[in-house]
């Protein structure tokens, strides 16, 4: 495994990945590469595999080949070509964020609670500073209001952004998002 | 006639209270630990324990397919022979916890796959995994979705404990059985035991309709 600290360019190196669900292509050979900084957009009809991609890159799908570098880290498969422990994968996962097509919000806890579910228990960062970093981006996507209400009650444009603050709150290298503004209205 | 009866069973209802009462902590305790055993049992099936998973699934099917009362005597009068000697109560309660536990599993991994995927996604897309995802992220709405039947349940344990007279611990069915035959009051006797199982599921069925409300804010 590379050093995590190693400074890279590269957020994210995608080469000659495939996907296939019951026979059906749906990646083949994707080559992609992405600077740290820099914003991609992934634009195509539906169905064309612009989730199923995303969903590969932190590996909530796994690819049938190909390799998939997150931060200089391969994520999926060890260095002598054997699967990755679900730990390791875990581990590079905490460095990327994802706003879900659907949302996905954990419905039995605020929205206070979802920004800082993962921080606190998979980061393990002090509550404190959790806690203030989370209103701040709760107070970015103008959402201060809502911090002790749960999921349910939120709108879809209020619950999207609710999402984008969790992922965020992780400060991940990497951040996916699923269709990220599909309930936004322009003031969102 | 009737009268009589109860006017025997009123001067006898300390009898039918001790009963209860063991009626009452045997539901507790092997209402409590099935709940547990499920808990658990549901983790292995859905984790990736392939091999495990599949003898717990032989296990449940075999408790799924057993008369409850043919188990009571099996672990009462056949453990013995394997040098396994409990008391009556010992094995009544392990015989709920085994047939109990073997139920609220199924219930549990029914409603885990009922959940939308997206909740434990979400989990393993910000580096939750294992006993920490289920902990934090999926057991705690199970609970509250599952409520309504986990509370079926937990009636069906506190009837269950009836058939534990049959190996003599002195619950409330077998308190009510001794009252009717000595002073030959059967309706009385009989149906104030009823009354008592009524009296003892009612505040089971407070109890979740109070979980359920206190659910509704999220749901």
């Amino acid at each position: 495994m590379t050093s995590l600290n190693s400074p890279t360019p590269i957020a994210l190196q995608v080469a000659g990945l495939n996907k296939s669900f019951a026979g059906r292509p749906v990646l083949h050979g994707i080559d992609l590469q992405v600077a740290v900084g820099e914003t991609v957009c992934l634009l195509g009809p539906s169905g064309a595999g612009k989730s199923t991609l995303l969903r590969c890159l932190n590996w909530l799908e796994v690819p049938d080949s190909g390799s998939i570098h997150i931060a200089g880290q391969r994520i999926g498969v060890n260095a002598d070509g054997s699967k990755m422990s679900e730990r390791n994968i875990a581990t590079i996962r905490t460095q990327t964020g994802m706003v879900f097509q659907n949302f996905a919000l954990w419905p039995h806890l605020t929205v206070l609670q979802n920004i800082m579910e993962a921080p606190l228990h998979v980061q393990r960062r002090p509550k404190p500073e959790v806690q203030a970093e989370a209103l701040e981006l709760l107070a970015k996507v103008g959402l201060s209001d809502k911090a002790d209400v749960y999921p349910a009650t939120l709108s879809g444009g209020q619950k999207q952004r609710v999402g984008i603050a969790r992922a965020l709150a992780s400060r991940p290298q990497l951040l996916l998002f699923d269709e990220p503004t599909s309930a936004l209205d322009r003031s969102a | 006639m009737i009268v009589h009866e109860l006017v025997v069973a009123w001067k006898h209802i300390g009898d039918l209270l001790d009963g209860a009462a063991l009626t009452v902590v045997l539901s507790v305790v092997a209402g409590a630990s099935s709940l547990l055993l499920g808990c658990g049992l549901t983790l292995v099936l859905m984790s990736r324990q392939r091999r495990l998973a599949s003898v717990l699934r032989g296990f449940i099917e075999l408790m799924r397919c057993t008369p409850f009362l043919l188990l009571a005597y099996l672990v009462y009068y056949g453990l013995p022979s394997f040098g396994l000697r409990m008391s009556n109560i010992q094995s009544g309660l392990l015989a709920l916890l085994l047939y109990h536990g073997a139920y609220v599993a199924q219930i549990l991994r029914a409603g885990w796959l009922a959940r939308p995927r997206e909740e434990i996604e979400a989990g393993l897309a910000f580096g939750f995994r294992g006993v920490l995802l289920a902990r934090r992220l999926i057991l705690p709405n199970l609970w509250t979705s599952c409520a309504p039947a986990l509370g079926n349940q937990m009636i069906q344990v506190v009837k269950d404990t009836s058939f534990l007279t049959i190996i003599a611990v002195p619950e409330l069915t077998s308190a009510a059985n001794s009252l009717q035959s000595n002073y030959y009051i059967p309706f009385a006797a009989l149906f104030s035991a009823v009354f008592f199982y009524w009296l003892i599921c009612v505040v089971i069925e407070l109890g979740v309709s109070m979980l359920r409300r206190k659910a509704e804010r999220f749901q």
